[in-house]
């Protein structure tokens, strides 16, 4: 008997050890490369509900900050958005998501909506916003209605480790280490920050349809159909970018489906919202951090008119969101610390926890942009013209440079960094360290 | 379903738990349920095949053990021919009619004679090679009077199709299997045990080692006429490592699961790479086979109580059709008969060979034994014959190659599941350290010690450790899963 009970508990203690190092072996071998998944935990894991949620592909995830609507409006939200998510994806995100926080509005980016593919090629993306998910049953049937014949990949977004064991060739010691003890979970609530200025792509108006129904639009009207039964408020959107004609025929589409569904759609790109020539990351996607915020701006006011979204910032629930907002200061400080480019530092200067001093040598040219990237942050900067050859009323500034940047904390005036550049051409800047 | 596979995982706890929590006769039926259950996963219809082999070599043993006296031996010879005859119709027409079919038409063209290019389109059912041999094996011996016909069509079924070893052997003796299925046994902790330790072995075998080695292997052997001499010569001693640890990997997970089950199986690999010579190579690789083929082929073609010459030309056919046995094709029957011309060149050379130094006898082996995997795994026989021209020009020549050039051969397009398995440095790196280790064990166990034996008496912490460690280390190193692409998860890629 004695002999039996010994021999029972060895084999629980071999199970519960090897249970113990495979999970060991999980968490040093899982991706470095979630990007969003790693955001998306913070959304999983806590235990404090959201009143609003942002849902689509990296439209989405670059273009509304949940933590400037915290500060603005204090509007409570999570940014659920993720690179190359398709439609279909997003709708079982939020499948996923309302499992754990059930929230009052959720925003669908259309984009893509003309596609008939329910995962774009090279799975990654997809396991950049699936990893976050518990594992649980409707994982399951999420996997199984995006993978419905590929049951290898079922297993490995359900079991990610059957994917990362892989990664054994490009560990080291040091990842190891950081991964157990240094492991840091973003504080942006799922949001990224672009930090470029680009010139954009123009494309011709159209008025035309989509001539076929697609996948996309199927999935929005499941994703509408969800909402309502969870009596959660959709609304579609489509965030400001330089729409090809193709895809001004889908965003055509996507209007007469919202019609069709008695859902508002807000296109913004028939607003005047952002400047298409100071916010735009790249020349056909993305907004930059100024575009972003100009757009979170403009859900912020919505979602406080129109659907009397309350706010939070004297809740004690909310209490942390007042840290997570510091710490997410100190990372736009980095941000603008490591920049060597006058446009993108002068963008990034586009957001109110900045002030500004520009001292410019007279006889500087600048070019429409930058003049633009200036005159967007309006008193937020104090622009000087120092002439040529002579000092500067501040005392900051070298004398051989031609234009001298200084940012500072707008809310405790601290000094954030500072920035040199020589004057080569209109629209060259050589920086100086 | 196989035994690295999602679906085994799952399978195996079930069927061992209700295995030991049925009564004694429902365990038959139940072991009996599983094992078609786990034939038919692969194909619904390959039950059938089986179900039949099984009554026919059941019926077939029962008539041969009834018409015993000699006034029914004309019965009895009937009974047996007709009975192996439909066992092997299947595997034939399976396995082997198109492989006649061109061999008729290639000897009709010789003298002029058009024949028409006819090909069935046939898939060859998983494991019938194993389970023909094994129930024709049962009738020989019901023949030759060794054993007596099985009568309980439940336990015969089982012995027939039982699952750990239905379809990669080894290939069971009926007299060693059908006994232990007679009496199930109760649950033995330390048998179960070192069946874990085994099926450990067998997966470290199958999925570090063997499932990486093919990964180069297939790139380079699917593209002969144009890679180096040298890059053959690595994939070929590399598929001496991936087929000895698939094959080897197989065998000894089938024996720790039956082991867990209570049943021994044959230990079907004794270190062959440590043989000195082929004829020693054969008497440790895949010695259920090798056994079946000298019981059921060499003897009765009168073994070696005949003429040297008689002696030597019955090894010949044996291996022959041993490499009949492992693929329709005229490599594989090349490499049989490489096998048994060497085997007979070391008989007549036997003492000249003694007088070697062991270092250079085992060289010797090696390498004749890795020219011959040269011919089992190229494709056809002329590219396996110009495989080893270029190969051994190649060493002869002295042409090296700088260690870049091997690794781009390293990665293939799986075009099902859009991945790309990759093969690097690191994958080359560990591989040599696996075989290191393998060969290691294989040579403890060739100087007569068991390091599973010494490894069950260490103190239970240390065992418990060993299996933690063990299932670690094949979870992150083995082949399984999807494939990971760094590229394809670059940070923040749009």
């Amino acid at each position: 008997m004695k002999r039996t009970l010994f021999r029972i508990m060895a084999v629980v203690f071999t199970l519960v050890l090897t249970a113990g190092m495979l999970k060991v072996a999980m968490i040093a071998f899982d991706s470095d490369y979630k990007g969003y998944a790693e955001a998306s935990y913070s959304f999983f894991c806590s235990n404090q509900e959201y009143d609003v949620l942002f849902f689509g592909s990296s439209h989405t995830s670059c273009g509304i900050y949940p933590l400037q609507l915290w500060k603005d409006f204090g509007i409570i939200s999570y940014n659920l958005g993720v690179s190359g998510t398709l439609i279909p994806s997003s709708f079982h995100v939020l499948k996923n998501a309302i499992c754990c926080h059930k929230p009052k509005v959720v925003f669908l980016d259309s984009f893509s909506v003309g596609s008939d593919e329910k995962i774009t090629g090279g799975y990654n993306y997809l396991h950049w916003s699936f990893d976050a998910i518990p594992l649980t049953y409707q994982k399951y049937e999420s996997c199984k209605d995006l993978f419905p014949d590929d049951f290898q990949q079922q297993v490995s977004f359900l079991l990610p480790y059957s994917l990362f064991h892989n990664r054994w060739k490009e560990l080291t010691a040091e990842k190891v280490w950081d991964k157990f003890f240094n492991a840091q979970i973003p504080v942006s609530k799922g949001s990224l920050i672009l930090t470029n200025v680009s010139t954009p792509s123009y494309f011709k108006k159209t008025g035309t349809l989509l001539k076929k129904n697609t996948v996309g639009m199927d999935y929005i009207r499941s994703f509408i159909s969800l909402c309502r039964e969870n009596s959660i408020i959709p609304i579609l959107l489509t965030i400001p970018y330089p729409a090809s004609e193709t895809r001004q025929m889908e965003e055509n589409s996507v209007a007469l489906l919202s019609k069709e569904l008695g859902v508002p759609y807000y296109n913004m790109n028939k607003t005047d919202v952002i400047d298409w020539d100071t916010d735009l990351q790249d020349s056909n996607s993305h907004l930059n951090m100024s575009g972003a915020r100009k757009v979170t701006d403009y859900i912020g006011r919505l979602l406080v008119e129109t659907y009397r979204i309350a706010d939070h910032r004297n809740d004690p629930a909310y209490v942390s969101w007042h840290d997570d907002f510091q710490q997410y200061k100190h990372q736009i400080f980095y941000v603008i610390r490591i920049q060597t480019d006058i446009k993108t530092s002068l963008m990034l200067c586009n957001n109110s926890v900045y002030t500004a001093r520009l001292s410019v040598k007279d006889g500087t040219e600048m070019d429409p942009v930058i003049q633009k990237l200036v005159a967007q942050l309006g008193d937020a900067i104090t622009v000087e013209t120092i002439p040529a050859g002579g000092e500067s009323n501040q005392d900051s500034t070298p004398p051989a440079c031609d234009i001298h940047l200084e940012v500072y904390d707008s809310e405790t005036g601290d000094f954030v960094c500072a920035k040199n550049w020589d004057f080569q051409s209109r629209t060259e800047f050589v920086y100086r360290n | 379903m196989l035994f690295n596979s999602y679906r085994f995982m799952l399978f195996f706890p079930v069927v061992l738990l209700f295995y030991y929590v049925l009564p004694g006769r429902a365990k038959k039926v139940w072991l009996l349920a599983a094992s078609y259950f786990f034939y038919m996963s692969w194909n619904a219809r390959y039950g059938l095949l089986l179900l039949g082999a099984t009554v026919v070599s059941y019926c077939g043993a029962i008539a041969i053990e009834k018409f015993r006296d000699a006034s029914n031996r004309r019965k009895r010879v009937t009974a047996f021919v007709i009975s192996l005859s439909l066992l092997f119709l299947a595997l034939f027409i399976y396995k082997y009619l198109n492989f006649s079919l061109v061999v008729i038409r290639r000897a009709l063209s010789l003298v002029r004679f058009d024949f028409p290019a006819v090909k069935f389109d046939l898939v060859l059912p998983v494991g019938i090679s194993f389970f023909t041999f094994q129930a024709a094996g049962y009738e020989i011996d019901v023949w030759r009077g060794n054993i007596k016909a099985e009568r309980n069509f439940i336990q015969y079924a089982l012995f027939v199709s039982f699952f750990p070893q239905l379809v990669a052997g080894p290939v069971e003796r009926s007299r060693d299997l059908l006994s232990q299925l007679e009496e199930p046994k109760p649950f033995d902790f330390n048998l179960a045990k070192d069946g874990v330790f085994q099926m450990l072995w067998g997966y470290f075998l199958k999925m570090v080692i063997a499932d990486r080695a093919a990964i180069f292997v297939d790139a380079v052997y699917n593209d002969i006429n144009d890679v180096y001499g040298m890059v053959l010569f690595v994939a070929t001693i590399l598929f001496a490592f991936q087929i000895y640890c698939d094959f080897a990997g197989y065998s000894t997970i089938a024996r720790g699961a039956a082991q867990i089950l209570g049943i021994r199986l044959t230990r079907n690999f004794d270190s062959p790479y440590c043989a000195l010579s082929v004829r020693d190579f054969w008497r440790r690789w895949h010695i259920s086979l090798s056994t079946w083929f000298r019981d059921y082929v060499y003897i009765p073609l009168g073994g070696s109580r005949c003429s040297k010459w008689r002696s030597s030309l019955n090894v010949v056919i044996a291996m022959a059709v041993s490499g009949l046995w492992h693929g329709a094709g005229f490599h594989f029957i090349a490499w049989g008969l490489l096998h048994g011309v060497l085997q007979v060149a070391e008989r007549l050379t036997g003492k000249a060979r003694d007088w070697l130094p062991k270092a250079v006898q085992w060289l010797l082996t090696f390498f004749w034994v890795c020219i011959g995997w040269c011919l089992f795994r190229a494709p056809t026989l002329p590219s396996g014959l110009h495989a080893i021209k270029k190969m051994v020009g190649a060493v002869v020549k002295g042409r090296f190659f700088k260690s870049w050039d091997l690794y781009k051969y390293f990665s293939i397009n799986d075009r099902l599941s859009h991945q790309v398995f990759t093969f690097d440095e690191h994958d080359m790196h560990l591989l040599m350290t696996c075989i290191a280790f393998l060969l290691l064990v294989d040579y403890i166990y060739y100087k007569g010690i068991s390091p599973r034996s010494i490894l069950a008496k260490q103190n239970p912490a240390i065992q418990m450790l060993s299996i933690a460690l063990a299932v670690t280390f094949i979870s992150v190193f083995g082949i399984w899963g999807s494939a990971f692409n760094a590229a394809s998860f670059i940070y923040f890629q749009f």
